[in-house]
């Protein structure tokens, strides 16, 4: 008898503890912000499967003046690249906005990019990002980003590199 | 008479505001604009990679299981593997009904990939989706030693 009633408090806790955790994993992406960043945190953990699990799959990228005008033609085309630039900079939050209702919000931030490239040239710019999200079910998820920064010479070369590009 | 000019312009109106919403549309999916984004940028790789494209499934197994498929390389730079240089390697698919699903290669040969089971099968999986087998980060693999 009790067994019986020790089984049943084990139980007990371990439905607590499981919803607890559910509530921890959930509470990561509650709000927009939340979801701006943990797909920061992804990128800097390499974590490809959960920056892709934050983004909604009608996902447009803007990125310095390029198109990724789909969520698999980011995953593929830039994601990785994207992975490597988180991990050799810094991104210090700077300035954050967030607005919009309901289940379609927006959040505007700048950062202060710093790390070097890999001959060793310093990386020292602000970034500016702005970030629509929609809320399916209880969480965010991206449907566009736009970066572009103030360093207008890396602006103007990347530009000029995506026009050089073949059709 | 009236109210069928009325109506018939309001048509109009409506196939031209469509077409032009079409036109938009059209417009970001464009080739010639789908190119790169901030790559003037020189880092290192942080990983080492391999991207791909499924060519062919792998049989099923007894209960309709698919844990293989037959790959290309796709992207700059990138050749066959050599067998087995995956072992222990995140596989995480990029395109199609698995998008962001994420898998451990057990085993592969210059031009097949298999999956351990532990991460259920690759079932939803088609010709010409897009995935990416990353060697798992140093720092992740820390990580999970010191937790246990």
């Amino acid at each position: 008898m009790k067994n019986v009633h020790r089984r049943r408090i084990t139980c007990a806790w371990l439905v607590v503890l499981a919803a607890v955790l559910v509530g921890a994993a959930n509470a990561q992406t509650r709000t927009p912000a939340d979801a701006v960043d943990a797909f920061h945190a992804a990128l800097r953990s390499k974590d490809t499967a959960a920056a892709l699990s934050l983004l909604d799959r009608g996902l447009v990228v803007f990125e310095f003046g390029a198109i990724d005008p789909t969520a698999d033609a980011y995953a593929f085309a830039h994601l990785p690249f994207d992975i490597d630039v988180a991990a050799a900079t810094k991104w210090q939050l700077e300035t954050r906005r967030v607005g919009g209702e309901g289940n379609d919000r927006w959040v505007l931030s700048s950062y202060h990019v710093t790390g070097a490239q890999s001959d060793g040239t310093p990386i020292d710019q602000t970034v500016l990002e702005t970030v629509i999200l929609r809320r399916t079910g209880d969480l965010f998820r991206i449907v566009h980003l736009h970066w572009s920064t103030n360093d207008l010479a890396y602006q103007a070369a990347a530009q000029r590199k995506s026009q050089k590009m073949p059709p | 008479m009236q109210i069928g000019r009325v109506i018939a312009a309001v048509l109009l109106v409506a196939v031209g505001c469509a077409a032009t919403v079409a036109g938009g549309a059209r417009s970001l999916h464009a080739p010639n604009l789908i190119r790169v984004g901030h790559d003037n940028v020189v880092v290192d790789p942080s990983l080492r990679r391999y991207t791909g494209m499924v060519t062919a499934l792998g049989d099923p197994d007894r209960d309709g299981r698919i844990y293989s498929f037959r790959a290309k390389p796709i992207g700059p730079g990138v050749a066959p593997p050599t067998s087995n240089t995956f072992r222990g390697w995140r596989l995480t698919i990029l395109a199609g009904k698995r998008f962001a699903s994420v898998f451990e290669v057990q085993s592969n040969g210059t031009s097949e990939v298999t999956v351990a089971a532990r991460d259920g099968p690759l079932n939803g999986l088609a010709v010409s989706d897009v995935f990416i087998i990353e060697e798992p980060a140093k720092d992740a693999q820390a990580a999970s030693q010191a937790g246990g």
